[in-house]
């Protein structure tokens, strides 16, 4: 049976791309949750960031903005309200078919929701849908016979600043048939009706990813230490996140 | 540039960005909140592309995403977004110069 590496590293934006491009190159099967502190929007690989961000609210409030090596859409890493899991692991531990895959991946965090009592459905490519409203997105990348899938689960996020910071394009909200963010996002905390602690989110998503197998606390190792430095150099670049 | 933003059928968002000079793709830019794999294929289709005419775009994004997988968003959108920019750049150009 795989034993599983669990990391609760974390720390900037910077920092924690760095790390978990790091897992995706090691490979080493890992369950990693963390937050982003300070809060951070991260945006796709293929993404433009004027197109994905409110670069004058992010530099207002002082969120960090990051291009991930995932693709997807853009993302507000709340530090009180948001957190994020990571997976990594050698292709044969998953799916190989890649929508299969990140479901699979996904039913981690649908059963740290059935935790609180509530049932949330996958909805493909990559969303988690709780009444209605996306409580949970996912991206997923392969390189070297590795797989990394990194995603979030909003506890309890301030979701007037996920209003302010991100911009979502005017096709999608047509699409959705909705005018406004409020009414497509929502939060473990707004459906319970009570504030949800961030101890009792990461419980949960531990819980919910013991469908992994055995997992054991763990630590990165010294060439995977070697790895965070050396990749923290790019995330921390203009080059990297405004590429596109 | 010109541009056009479509929502796939398959659930994303595709932005395409050209640039074009006598007809021809001099700059194009492919972005969106889709997932490639392996994700170099779109920067790997946007340098192929470079120098391409209308006639040649189908060909171009088949071959260049032959094994590749996107997810989101299919090649068919690629190519569909990309002729309409190019054919709207071709009307914008007659009605100039007339």
């Amino acid at each position: 049976m795989v034993k599983w590496r669990f990391l609760r590293l974390e720390g900037d934006a910077a920092f924690n791309m760095a790390v978990d491009e790091a897992l995706l190159m090691s490979g080493v099967p890992t369950l990693r949750l963390y937050r982003f502190r300070p809060s951070a929007v991260t945006i796709g690989y293929f993404q433009k960031v004027g197109d994905s961000v409110n670069l004058d609210e992010t530099s207002r409030l002082g969120v960090d903005v990051i291009r991930r090596v995932t693709g997807g859409g853009s993302v507000y890493h709340d530090e009180n309200g948001e957190i994020t899991y990571s997976v990594t692991g050698p292709l044969d531990l998953f799916p190989r078919n890649i929508q299969d895959s990140i479901r699979y991946i996904c039913e981690g965090v649908l059963r740290a929701i059935e935790v609180f009592g509530l049932k949330a459905d996958f909805q493909p490519v990559n969303d988690i849908i709780l009444a209605g409203k996306k409580i949970s997105g996912s991206a997923q990348t392969r390189e070297g016979g590795n797989l990394l899938q990194h995603g979030t689960l909003m506890y309890d996020t301030d979701l007037e600043t996920l209003a302010k910071v991100l911009k979502a394009p005017k096709e999608k909200l047509v699409d959705k048939g909705v005018s406004s963010i409020y009414e497509r996002v929502t939060t473990l905390s707004i459906e319970l009706g009570r504030r949800v602690s961030f101890d009792e989110a990461l419980n949960s998503m531990i819980e919910g990813f013991s469908l992994l197998g055995d997992i054991e606390e763990g630590e990165l190792t010294e060439e995977e230490w070697k790895h965070v430095e050396h990749l923290e150099e790019k995330y921390r670049s203009r080059r990297w996140n405004f590429r596109r | 540039m010109m541009g056009k933003v479509v929502r796939s059928r398959e659930g994303k968002t595709l932005k395409v960005e050209i640039e074009s000079t006598e007809n021809k793709i001099s700059k194009i830019v492919i972005s969106g909140d889709f997932m490639a794999f392996p994700p170099k294929v779109i920067e790997e289709l946007e340098s192929s592309l470079q120098g391409r005419m209308m006639e040649e775009v189908e060909d171009t994004v088949m071959k260049v995403l032959r094994g590749a997988q996107l997810l989101g968003i299919t090649p068919e959108e690629i190519v569909g977004t990309i002729k309409e920019i190019l054919s709207s750049h071709r009307h914008a150009h007659q009605r100039t110069s007339r």
